[in-house]
């Protein structure tokens, strides 16, 4: 069914707020994004439609318009969204899933034609005056964010590691190491008991600093092309891992359209010709790690 | 050595979620649910999704109009 969704003009301290500021129904919010013009932005809220799930982030996809910017909005049912009946959906991961594509789906709809700043995941405000509010307070710094995001996407890059490959490369070809194992050899059985352990210390730790190098050498290749770049500790967890790989890095980039290509090519060359070394990449996403969060305090909006 | 590349590849829930929930504008209002209850609960989700996804390492079913590029070295 196709349906076409609502451009809400949000006026501060407009009477007769809509049906659905009754107290049971709240605002959920997407992203914000420019109004631009009514033809446009009235494209850009027909696409979202079409790209998210009936029922699942609630009914109409609309635009609620606060002087440049619109807000990109459902309305939703409060009780679905209050802070323990979301508490207890996000433990259900087939409901979470349909959520997060169809939150996911929006913003991306939007973000195909025009720069989006996605909305964290479950913000629901009260009324369409509290919304309009919070955007009328951020409004300078958010118009500064979109303009800075325009025509940029976010690619994620993930790089794993056989450290059984790689620490077979590193000892074979460390001369420190070498040496201490000549010296093993030729040692008495209780230095060179100690000798041994000292030695498993040290091809550890040259393991580890090869992988860092690894990282941070295909990372160092990809920084010309990236507007941005967001580490993450990969050490949380090995997602995406095979077998016995271990991820190195894991980072998110903002890049230009126009860079797409070309950074997807260095990635592919930095990883190619490294034995025991695997990368992964996923994208363009809506730029979702470069956004500013108020505690960052890097855009404080 | 391979290099592989498709275009249509699945991307992971976790992939998605460390984007919807980790990251994302936050606007002063009175939004319904509180940051730290989200993030808190996304921390414990995620513990167990990875181990989800390290066994089924294709995700759970998900992926749309999204490149995902293999790389081996």
């Amino acid at each position: 069914m196709t349906r076409s969704g609502n451009i809400l003009a949000a006026q501060p301290g407009r009477a007769g707020e809509s049906l659905t500021d009754a107290g049971s129904s709240g605002w959920y919010l997407y992203g914000i994004t420019h109004a631009a013009t009514p033809d446009a932005l009235r494209q850009v809220i027909e696409s979202a439609q079409h790209a998210a799930m009936p029922g699942a982030t609630g009914e109409l996809v609309q635009a609620l318009i606060r002087g440049e910017l619109a807000a990109i909005v459902s309305i939703v049912p409060l009780a679905d969204f209050d802070s323990t009946a979301l508490g207890e959906r996000l433990n259900d991961v087939a409901w979470l899933q349909e959520m997060a594509w169809a939150h996911n789906a929006v913003i991306a709809a939007v973000h195909e034609r025009q720069a989006i700043l996605p909305a964290k995941f479950g913000s629901v405000y009260l009324s369409r005056d509290d919304l309009g509010a919070a955007l009328d307070d951020a409004q300078e710094r958010l118009l500064a964010e979109l303009s800075r995001l325009q025509g940029c996407d976010e690619w994620a890059i993930h790089l794993y590691a056989d450290r059984a490959v790689i620490e077979q490369q590193v000892t074979s070809e460390h001369p420190a190491l070498q040496r201490l194992r000549d010296e093993i050899s030729v040692a008495r059985p209780g230095r060179a008991y100690f000798l041994q352990r000292k030695l498993a210390g040290e091809e550890a730790a040259a393991v580890d600093d090869a992988l860092v190098e690894l990282a941070r050498g295909v990372i160092t290749r990809l920084r010309p092309y990236a507007l941005d770049v967001v580490q993450e500790n990969p050490t949380a967890g090995s997602d995406g891992a095979v077998g016995d790989e271990i991820e190195i890095l894991r980072a998110a980039l903002l890049i230009e359209r126009k860079n797409q290509d070309v950074m997807l090519n260095e990635f592919e060359a930095s990883v190619l010709g490294v034995v025991g070394l695997r990368g992964a990449s996923s994208g363009p996403w809506p730029p979702y790690s470069f956004v500013a969060r108020p505690e960052e305090g890097r855009h404080d909006l | 050595m391979t290099y592989s590349r498709t275009d249509e590849q699945e991307v992971t829930l976790l992939e998605l979620l460390d984007r919807v929930i980790a990251h994302g504008v936050i606007l002063a209002g009175d939004i319904t649910i509180s940051v730290a209850d989200v993030d808190l609960i996304y921390l414990g989700l995620r513990v167990m999704l990875s181990s989800v996804d390290q066994a089924q390492q294709s995700g759970l079913g998900l992926g749309r109009d999204r490149r995902t590029e293999v790389l081996d070295g």
